[in-house]
């Protein structure tokens, strides 16, 4: 097992070589001139609506200084995690129970395949009338959001896992707890990570409408309180938080899912 | 590993043994017909084939994997049903666990048997060594080549000191200085060894150059055509293909592979 030390996170010569690797200076340039472009067109006197980078950045400081904007990261943040928690953990339980009795499948997938494709934000009237509070609304929607892709993904998982490792397992001698453990779960991780890496992207997709509809503090509602207020620079800061919330949040998934795969590369 | 334990038993008997598939529609595939041949204690009994002649089948019946249609298989007099650690295969493509280290895997099947962790682990990393993977006990199977990695799984498969190894196509897809090699390297943990052996392949010289016994399969409807016993001396080095013996050998296996060959050639379907 890698250990936390050991990984590349902490590593000089690691970061010193991502600092020359080209791939980095390109992602930077990209940035940059995205944002020249947006500069020259506001100095054309295109897009008037939209205040300019420099505006944003004489702008910024100040907003991120008011009282309460760190407190929405915080509140976002924390209806994500409510309601990814709960979702990874019911549709692991869920996922490797359907996945080792095909009774249990055939009797559960059918009622899966009919919720499923009702998108998360279309719960939101009955979860409004449903929970007593909109926190726990809120908390629903990304839990409904995160929990179908990770119930597929621990599927799919536990499908694919080679039958020739089961046999092997089998004439090893393993036990049904050993099969499980030491077969079953390591072969379904890869695709497990990869479901909830979707899942987290869906979460903050949903927490930010659903903040937008019945929140009182949070990133989304931030960016819509914004609107209501006329602050172009609250929305567009409003927006670069979210895309960055839910930026850290992939980062975070798949360094712990190369931690807790270290076989794969 | 202990040197040179005289693997008590490893009888295999295969008595009559038909397998039927019922593919697509109402169609049944005879994969074996009525195929019948042991593999003595001790011996090094190779089958050889045809490509898509039915050897994996029969691999996967005496490994408990795939119960026969019709017939039995027995080892030491005890029918087979089901997979058990008295017989271990060694897969065409590797099995290794992915994500064990080397030595994880080898030690597997010791742990499963009850032996305590550490243990396991220093005699899976001292067989890793008699099989030239010293220094690589704690890499991943993908980290390593082709020819290593059959080389830890047939570690892996030894460390049980199963009453049967069955090798199904081991060193298929290696190149051909690899596979030479892993011939010799095989023979002589056989001859360390001496554990029932039944290996699989369509390749002649591999067959013979490693055999006992062969015995020949023909192709569709799948039968024993011949048992041929070769009795070139022990231990064997690649000299003896250049042997009178051995032409003699190959002559009659070819034979009979070359008429056989040409039927599954003319009847190929999309399967290879």
């Amino acid at each position: 097992m890698t250990r936390l030390w050991d990984s590349k996170l902490f590593s000089l010569a690691h970061w010193s070589r991502r600092l020359r690797s080209p791939v980095l200076w390109q992602g930077l340039a990209g940035i940059v001139t995205f944002f020249a472009v947006w500069q020259i067109a506001r100095w054309l006197g295109w897009m008037a609506i939209i205040p300019s980078p420099i505006e944003l950045a004489e702008g910024i400081p100040e907003e991120i200084a008011q009282t309460g904007y760190w407190q929405n990261w915080i509140d976002s943040s924390r209806r994500v995690f409510v309601g990814f928690g709960i979702a990874a953990i019911s549709a692991i339980v869920i996922g490797v129970l359907m996945g080792m009795s095909t009774r249990l499948r055939a009797a559960i997938f059918p009622l899966f395949e009919v919720m499923r494709p009702v998108p998360p934000l279309a719960w939101l009237p009955l979860a409004i009338l449903f929970w007593p509070s909109s926190e726990m609304t809120m908390a629903f929607l990304t839990f409904i959001g995160a929990f179908f892709p990770i119930l597929l993904n621990v599927l799919a998982g536990i499908d694919k896992v080679d039958r020739r490792y089961v046999q092997a397992a089998l004439s090893l001698g393993s036990s049904r707890g050993a099969l499980f453990r030491r077969i079953l779960v390591p072969g379904a991780l890869p695709s497990l990570f990869t479901g909830l890496a979707i899942a987290i992207g869906i979460t903050w997709e949903v927490v930010i409408a659903a903040e937008m509809a019945s929140g009182t503090n949070g990133l989304g509602y931030m960016t819509w309180d914004s609107y209501m207020t006329h602050s172009m620079i609250g929305i567009v800061l409003g927006m670069l938080s979210i895309g960055l919330a839910g930026m850290a949040c992939s980062w975070m998934m798949r360094w712990v899912g190369q931690i807790a795969t270290p076989w794969q590369k | 590993m202990t040197k040179s334990s005289a693997t008590s038993g490893g009888h295999c008997v295969v008595d009559s043994v038909g397998k039927v598939y019922s593919s697509s529609g109402n169609d049944l595939e005879i994969v074996l017909k009525d195929c019948s041949f042991e593999v003595p204690a001790g011996s090094l009994t190779v089958l050889l084939g045809p490509s898509g002649c039915g050897k994996s089948t029969m691999v996967k019946l005496i490994a408990g994997y795939e119960t026969p249609t019709l017939g039995q298989v027995r080892l030491d007099g005890v029918p087979v049903n089901g997979p058990n650690a008295d017989r271990i295969v060694v897969f065409q493509e590797t099995a290794l666990f992915p994500w064990m280290t080397l030595q994880e895997n080898v030690a597997y099947g010791p742990v499963q048997a009850g032996e305590a962790k550490a243990a396991a682990e220093r005699e899976a990393g001292a067989l890793l060594r008699t099989v030239g993977l010293a220094g690589f006990e704690h890499r991943y199977p993908t980290q390593i080549s082709g020819g290593m990695q059959r080389r830890a799984e047939v570690a892996r498969a030894l460390i049980t000191r199963p009453k049967l190894m069955l090798l199904d196509e081991p060193f298929r897809g290696l190149d051909h200085m690899s596979r030479g090699l892993m011939q010799e390297y095989y023979l002589k943990l056989f001859d360390e060894h001496r554990m029932t052996t039944l290996f699989v392949t369509s390749e002649i010289d591999e067959a013979i150059f490693l055999a006992d016994r062969l015995v020949v399969l023909s192709y569709k409807p799948t039968v024993v055509k011949t048992v041929i016993d070769v009795d070139l001396p022990r231990p064997r080095n690649f000299q003896m293909l250049t042997s009178a013996t051995y032409g003699r050998i190959k002559e009659q296996a070819l034979d009979l592979l070359y008429n056989e060959a040409l039927k599954a050639f003319d009847q190929t379907p999309a399967a290879a």
